[in-house]
């Protein structure tokens, strides 16, 4: 009895396994990540990617090129950039054909500098060894995206002899060198300067706050020194721990504010660049 | 002379009955919740995280309950609104959950001269209960 039965199963599988090899053709798969991709259905496109790069030959590059670059374009384009980029960037040796591996570097490039992780696309344009124009280029855009201005500026002014990227980067170059010459605040400086309350953040831009902080110090020092004099030590004692509480408060915040200003300063500046 | 001794100690002896109220008081307001954060938006801010037990939020009760009546009765019932998100007082709670009762108190200083001041700094959110401008304490 059990001898026929998996005879009757295997006769089956015989009979479906044509139509199911046919279904599992992974050219059709890709051809329909595809066009999921071009509906918008990111996630379930990345689903068909992987799956006909499981079902490709190991012979079939093309297939296996266009599943890889299929699965970056639709984590990017569902806004996932870093992972993106990492895919990219763990798959990058996959990528045989010259035209592959380019748009695949631009795409993890691009992914990591939309992600603004600036720090790591220096160091994957470093470990990927590329030395070409279009790498210059992303290396320039992510010394800028991490507020290192003058080299950023060099790295574009290198590449203003090339035929391809030159107009860019003189472009960006021009931007670069307003970055290097803008009014960035010192930390330090700030913190010094806060030894006068208010001053520090004055400093720093943020001249509300410095007008708040003189006062409610001013306030709170008068009242302090006025409690001692009228013999009220409780009270003068009380009023001391706030006096001495919003004192350290304003050098500390001024080294903040410093910190805050150029903050906002680099944001503005990086959000000049259109790449 | 003497009548300035005897207010001062009667007063050292109060204020250490409150304390230990306080810390009664607020092992039982932890237990019945009353530290639960009042608007979901807070666990934005990673409220809820330090409300779960991971070991971010105040350990002392009566630090617990100091920052409970006021975020609980004060500072409701005072009719203003902190423009920022995390408001001070939550702020302020973080800040000292995060870095201790010293620093904790010194950035509540700052966070309090830049409230509600020199806004174009901070990212502008959009809440219907909470503040407008955000800005988390440093980890």
């Amino acid at each position: 009895m059990r001898i026929r039965l998996a005879s009757v199963f295997c006769a089956v599988l015989q009979l479906l396994s044509p139509s199911v090899s046919s279904g599992c053709d992974a050219q059709h798969i890709l051809g329909f990540a595809q066009a999921l991709q071009g509906e918008g259905e990111y996630y379930r496109a990345i689903t068909e990617y992987k799956r006909a790069l499981f079902l490709a030959s190991s012979d079939s590059t093309r297939i296996r090129e266009t599943a890889i670059l299929g699965i970056a374009g639709a984590l990017f384009s569902g806004g996932e950039y870093g992972r993106s980029a990492e895919w990219l960037f763990t798959r990058r040796n996959d990528l045989d054909s010259e035209a592959a591996r380019a748009q695949g570097r631009h795409l993890m490039y691009r992914g990591l500098l939309t992600q603004g992780d600036g720090a790591r696309l220096l160091s994957v344009i470093h470990q990927v060894g590329d030395s070409t124009g279009q790498s210059s280029l992303y290396e320039g855009l992510a010394l800028a995206q991490t507020g290192r201005w003058r080299d950023a500026h060099r790295r574009f002014e290198d590449l203003n002899g090339d035929d391809r990227y030159g107009p860019t980067a003189s472009a960006y170059s021009e931007l670069a060198r307003q970055g290097e010459g803008a009014a960035w605040k010192s930390p330090g400086k700030a913190t010094a300067l806060g030894i006068i309350p208010g001053l520090g953040y004055f400093y720093s831009g943020h001249r509300q706050t410095a007008l708040a902080s003189f006062l409610v110090n001013g306030v709170f020092a008068g009242a302090t020194i006025q409690a001692f004099r009228k013999d009220q030590s409780i009270l003068g004692g009380f009023l001391s721990l706030f006096a001495v509480s919003w004192y350290v408060g304003n050098v500390y915040g001024s080294s903040r504010a410093a910190h805050q200003y150029n903050q906002t300063l680099q944001e503005r500046l990086w959000s000049r660049f259109e790449y | 002379m003497h009548r300035r001794l005897r207010t001062s100690s009667s007063s050292a002896i109060v204020l250490l009955l409150f304390a230990a109220i306080a810390s009664q008081a607020a092992s039982r307001i932890a237990i019945r919740g009353l530290n639960a954060p009042a608007d979901p938006i807070v666990s934005h801010t990673g409220t809820a995280a330090s409300q779960s037990g991971d070991g971010v939020g105040p350990e002392s009760p009566l630090v617990k309950l100091l920052f409970a009546v006021y975020q609980r009765g004060a500072g409701p019932t005072k009719g203003t609104r902190c423009p920022m998100t995390p408001s001070c007082s939550e702020y302020s709670r973080l800040a000292v959950a995060r870095h201790g009762l010293v620093l904790g108190i010194v950035m509540t200083a700052d966070r309090l001269h830049r409230c509600g001041h020199d806004l174009a700094f901070y990212e502008k959110l959009w809440s219907p209960s909470q503040g407008w401008y955000y800005e988390d304490p440093p980890r």
